[in-house]
This record gives structure tokens, C-alpha cells and sequence, in this order.
């Protein structure tokens, strides 16, 4: 037999089966990390709302609706507490400017570590909801109808976000391309 | 060789620590701790009902009892009271929903039509009345407060939506909309102004608090 769904454990989880959200939260606390840190690129931020995400799955349980695909409902979660933690950043801009090197940067600035780097100064440089279709449709693999219910916009809105967030990351980022 | 956007973009950007984790989980087991049961929208929206419901009953009952109205008065509104009723219903629910893009469109309308209704309906009082306009508009707002506070604290528990918001204000309206039906003979231009006024403050007034208060979910 093998390991209940994400839907079977947040129902479990919903009738009151406590251990299947820890079950939840091993499963999925790594992706709504990787998903948080491009959205702030802000480790410590990044962090606190992991928790902020995993609360609100607490004590929003009873909206969990059946018929709903656990993994999106997470990340539409996360993904409403960036967006709120970013409009209350007020100095992003200089934050960017001027971050320091923090840990686990090398300090001869590698090839690798400069690549990464020069990739999330340019996904900062994109207003959050480009950001945020870039990122859902292209490392989450979210279809744009799904972006869409996720913003209230339509399809057609949500694939213009991400296209134009794509183009002026890849104009941001043109020197990276394979040629 | 460079690698593509696309690759860029699906490599890791790091791990969260190991005390991180331990922290987020930690928060978790605590909020379980205090608060074992989950709360139900559903069970919220019928709240916010009731309170509305509840409250009309309670003026209907003083307004019979103390002599200004009268049962065949009351029945003559009825249709109307109904509508407002309905009204209230279909916002809170719509609001408190998860999803239901459609139904708050539906709530939209549905209010449209009873803000029409309430003013189209009204006829000519055989007297004016003494006191001035304000008077029901203070009533009506005094009168959505309870529903309101209830309503806020139910849309707490969800991220921040205008729309939503909007909907939920509308719903505890009705109170005040109701309670004028009830105690209020003047004529559709009062209506129209005074009461209608009083239904858009307190939706006005959800969207301004919603919007201050900082949410306990961001669950959509």
C-alpha cells in the first residue's frame, strides 16, 4: 500500500489526526522554502514566512475545500504571504543595492555563486506579480488558468505576467543565455 | 557554455535551516496546542446571519412592543425584509467562501437589485417626519456594528481580498437596511439617500478595517 495523498492527509488533518501535518509539513516545507526565497530573496524573511505559511495552513484548515489539490493551496498561501511581507518591505530596492555577502557565499565570488546571484538580483528587479507568474508557471510548473484563479485575473492576463516577467529577465540576464 | 534561463531558474536556491525547520514546526505543534479545532466558514457565515437575523427579530419585537409599528405594517414589508434577508444570506456566504468568484458576482447584483427595490418600493408617507436624516443613518450604522465585528474577525482567518470584503460589509448592511424597513415611513428620496448612504459606510467600513487588520491566515 502506498503513502496517503497530500488530499487524503489534509482531510485526515481537518477531522483532527494531528500527525498528518507533520507528515504535510516534511513533505512540503523544502518547496514552499525554494518558492519563498525567490519570491524575497531574503533567507531570514524567507524563513519567518515558511512559518507564517505553515500556521496559516493551521488555522485556515477548515477551508481546506474537498476537491482541492493540496500543493497549490499551499503555495497560493505562500505565495499571498510574500506578496505581503513585500509590500511592507519599503527599502527592497536599497536592500538590493547594497546586500552584503552573507553565508555560505564564497568569498573569491565563484562562477557558480556569481551566476546565482546575478539571477536573483534580476528577479528582484521584476515587479512581485511578474515575479511571481515567472516562478509559478516556470519552477512550479503551474498552468496559467491556475495563476489566474490564483490572482482573480484571467488566463490570458496571467500569461502575459509571466511572458513579460520571462522577457525582461532574459534581457536582464542576456550575457547568461546559451548563444 | 552558459546555462539557459530555464535552467537557472529551476536550480535550488538554498535549503532552509535545520533550525528553521525545527522553529516553523515548533510554532506549528504550539498554535495545535491552543487551538485543536478547526474553524468552519460555513459555520461563520450562518453565524453572521444570525446575528443579523437576530438583531432585526430583536428591534421588530421592541417597535411592537413600545407602539410605533405594527404587525400588519410589518407584514406589508415582508416581501422587502425577505429580499434583504436573501441579500444578507448570499453576501456572507459568497464572502466567507474559499472560492466562488461567480457567486460575489451574483452577491453584487443581488444587492443592486434590493438597494433598487428598497428605494422603488417606498411611497409617500402621509406626514413628514420631524427628525432629520442622519438619525437612520446613525441607526443603521449603530446597528451593523455587532454583525461587523463578528464579520472582521471571520475574514481575519484569509488574506486580505477588497472584493471580499466589500461582500462582507454588504451582508451586515442589511441589518441597518432592515431596521429601517421596519422603523423608518419616509419617502423613497430618504430612502435613497439616508439609508442607502448608511448600507455603503459599513461596506466602505469592512474594506477600511479588513484591511488594517493583519490576517491570521493567508489561506485564500
Amino acid at each position: 500500500m502506498g503513502s496517503p495523498t497530500d488530499e487524503a492527509l489534509m482531510e485526515g488533518f481537518r477531522a483532527g489526526q494531528l500527525d498528518a501535518f507533520e507528515v504535510l509539513f516534511a513533505r512540503h516545507s523544502r518547496r514552499v522554502h525554494g518558492f519563498l526565497a525567490r519570491m524575497v530573496r531574503d533567507g531570514p524573511l524567507a524563513e519567518d514566512l515558511l512559518q507564517t505559511t505553515f500556521l496559516s495552513v493551521i488555522r485556515a484548515r477548515g477551508r481546506f475545500e474537498p476537491g482541492t489539490r493540496f500543493a497549490p493551496w499551499l503555495l497560493t498561501i505562500a505565495a499571498n504571504a510574500a506578496r505581503d511581507a513585500l509590500k511592507h518591505q519599503r527599502h527592497i530596492h536599497a536592500y538590493v543595492q547594497e546586500r552584503p555577502r552573507g553565508k555560505g557565499e564564497p568569498a573569491d565570488g565563484s562562477d557558480a555563486w556569481e551566476v546565482r546571484h546575478q539571477l536573483e538580483d534580476a528577479l528582484q528587479q521584476l515587479p512581485p506579480e511578474q515575479r511571481e507568474a515567472v516562478v509559478l508557471s516556470k519552477v512550479e510548473g503551474w498552468s496559467f488558468e491556475e495563476i489566474a484563479e490564483l490572482r482573480g485575473i484571467s488566463a490570458g492576463a496571467a500569461r502575459l505576467r509571466a511572458h513579460r516577467g520571462y522577457e525582461r529577465l532574459r534581457s536582464l540576464l542576456g550575457e547568461l543565455e546559451t548563444v | 557554455m552558459r546555462p539557459s534561463l530555464d535552467t537557472l531558474l529551476s536550480r535550488d536556491p538554498g535549503s532552509p535551516s535545520p533550525q528553521a525547520l525545527e522553529r516553523a514546526l515548533d510554532s506549528a505543534r504550539q498554535e495545535l496546542s491552543t487551538s485543536p479545532r478547526a474553524a468552519n466558514w460555513r459555520m461563520q457565515a450562518l453565524g453572521a446571519v444570525g446575528i443579523c437575523v437576530g438583531l432585526v427579530l430583536a428591534v421588530a419585537a421592541v417597535l411592537l412592543a413600545a407602539g410605533p409599528s405594527s404587525v400588519g405594517l410589518m407584514l406589508g414589508r415582508a416581501p422587502l425584509l425577505g429580499l434583504l434577508l436573501l441579500t444578507c444570506a448570499l453576501c456572507a456566504w459568497s464572502a466567507l467562501m474559499p472560492r466562488g468568484r461567480s457567486l460575489r458576482r451574483w452577491s453584487l447584483s443581488l444587492t443592486w437589485v434590493t438597494a433598487a427595490a428598497l428605494v422603488l418600493t417606498r411611497a409617500t408617507p402621509p406626514e413628514a417626519s420631524e427628525l432629520p436624516g442622519w438619525v437612520c443613518t446613525a441607526s443603521h450604522v449603530a446597528a451593523a456594528v455587532g454583525p461587523l465585528a463578528w464579520m472582521l474577525i471571520a475574514l481575519r482567518g484569509t488574506v486580505f481580498a477588497p472584493r471580499r470584503a466589500l461582500i462582507a460589509g454588504l451582508a451586515v448592511g442589511t441589518t441597518g437596511a432592515c431596521v429601517g424597513e421596519l422603523a423608518c415611513q419616509q419617502d423613497w428620496r430618504h430612502v435613497a439617500v439616508w439609508h442607502l448612504l448608511a448600507w455603503a459606510l459599513v461596506a466602505l467600513a469592512s474594506v477600511a478595517l479588513s484591511s488594517l487588520l493583519k490576517p491570521r491566515s493567508y489561506a485564500p
